[in-house]
């Protein structure tokens, strides 16, 4: 079994805000999440693809959870581990500023974003948990549809 | 006994703005907690003027000095009402908690507004000082004064 596996570089954001003080604090911060956050989409494609690829021109056991589990570790795992780090620091982010619209309104917008991106982390996340089943899956689909083994060298009914 | 007003106007406490004026930077809080700083002082000036009156009034010997009742009356009637209007400052108390709420850990997470809220936790240890030694100290320590006066002076202690 031929695992390829990626080594993305580490997920990070500041425990601080630097800066005045002024929504453009968070502004800066909330970009450096989005330039992390489209990494990991980017990275979390190609492992896609690189995944599908491989699970097609392997004769592995498909419907084993193990089988799955050791992929999943190797390809989307590290995607997903970087997305928390973001997402945990995304959320400290909210749950100190959340009142602060409610005094200062001129915050509203930049701590809008601060919500729209922890939806888009915990998306993304969400579809790293479940993409490893829907490729496995997809593929014992295809090879019963074929003809083809799936179960570790036997022949489908 | 009959209580009169204080010859006296001492004012009302305005509002701390919420939210505050400005581009949500610290200085916004600064700038608030400047008008709160003069606002302390005036009520410290209220609260001497409250005092004086008090002394004037039972220096001219009409008012009985050694009686609890008497003076529970004069807190009752006459100091508490202006305290809760020229002192306590109801309007105070909800945006101060408000500010408490959004600003006090505010500067773990956005070091710029350390200096600001450090201000903010000394002006809430002030006014919180201020209305609590006022209840204790307006009535007993003016009566005890003029008590010890009249018996120096050995006068008595009612009119």
């Amino acid at each position: 079994m031929n695992i390829r596996t990626f080594q993305p570089s580490p997920a990070s954001l500041p425990a601080t805000l630097a800066g005045d003080g002024s929504p453009a604090s968070l502004t800066a911060a909330l970009d450096m999440a989005q330039i992390q956050l489209g990494a990991i989409q980017s990275v979390s494609s190609h492992a896609y693809g690189r995944m599908i690829l491989d699970v097609q021109a392997t004769g592995m056991d498909l419907t084993q959870e193990a089988t799955r589990d050791k992929w999943h570790n190797q390809f989307l795992r590290p995607q997903w581990e970087r997305a928390d780090v973001i997402l945990t620091r995304l959320v400290q982010y909210q749950d100190q500023l959340e009142h602060l619209p409610a005094i200062l309104p001129a915050w509203s917008a930049a701590i809008g974003r601060l919500e729209h991106l922890v939806a888009q982390v915990g998306n993304l996340m969400l579809e790293l948990e479940r993409r490893t089943d829907e490729i496995f899956d997809a593929e014992v689909d295809r090879r019963r549809a074929a003809g083809l083994p799936f179960c570790g060298g036997e022949d489908a009914e | 006994m009959t209580v009169h007003a204080f010859p006296v106007h001492l004012g009302t406490v305005p509002p701390l703005p919420c939210p505050l004026p400005g581009d949500a930077s610290p200085a916004d809080l600064l700038a608030v907690l400047e008008v709160a700083h003069r606002e302390l002082r005036a009520m410290r000036a209220r609260a001497r003027s409250i005092e004086a009156n008090i002394a004037r009034e039972i220096q001219s010997g009409q008012v009985r000095l050694d009686c609890e009742h008497t003076r529970a009356d004069w807190f009752d009637e006459r100091v508490a009402p202006l305290l809760e209007t020229g002192i306590y400052a109801p309007a105070w108390e909800e945006s101060l908690r408000t500010y408490v709420l959004v600003f006090y850990n505010l500067p773990d997470l956005v070091p710029a507004w350390a200096g600001p809220v450090a201000k903010l936790k000394s002006f809430l240890a002030e006014y919180r000082a201020l209305r609590r030694s006022l209840e204790a100290t307006l009535i007993d320590p003016v009566f005890d004064a003029e008590l010890s006066r009249r018996r120096a002076g050995g006068q008595p202690r009612h009119g």
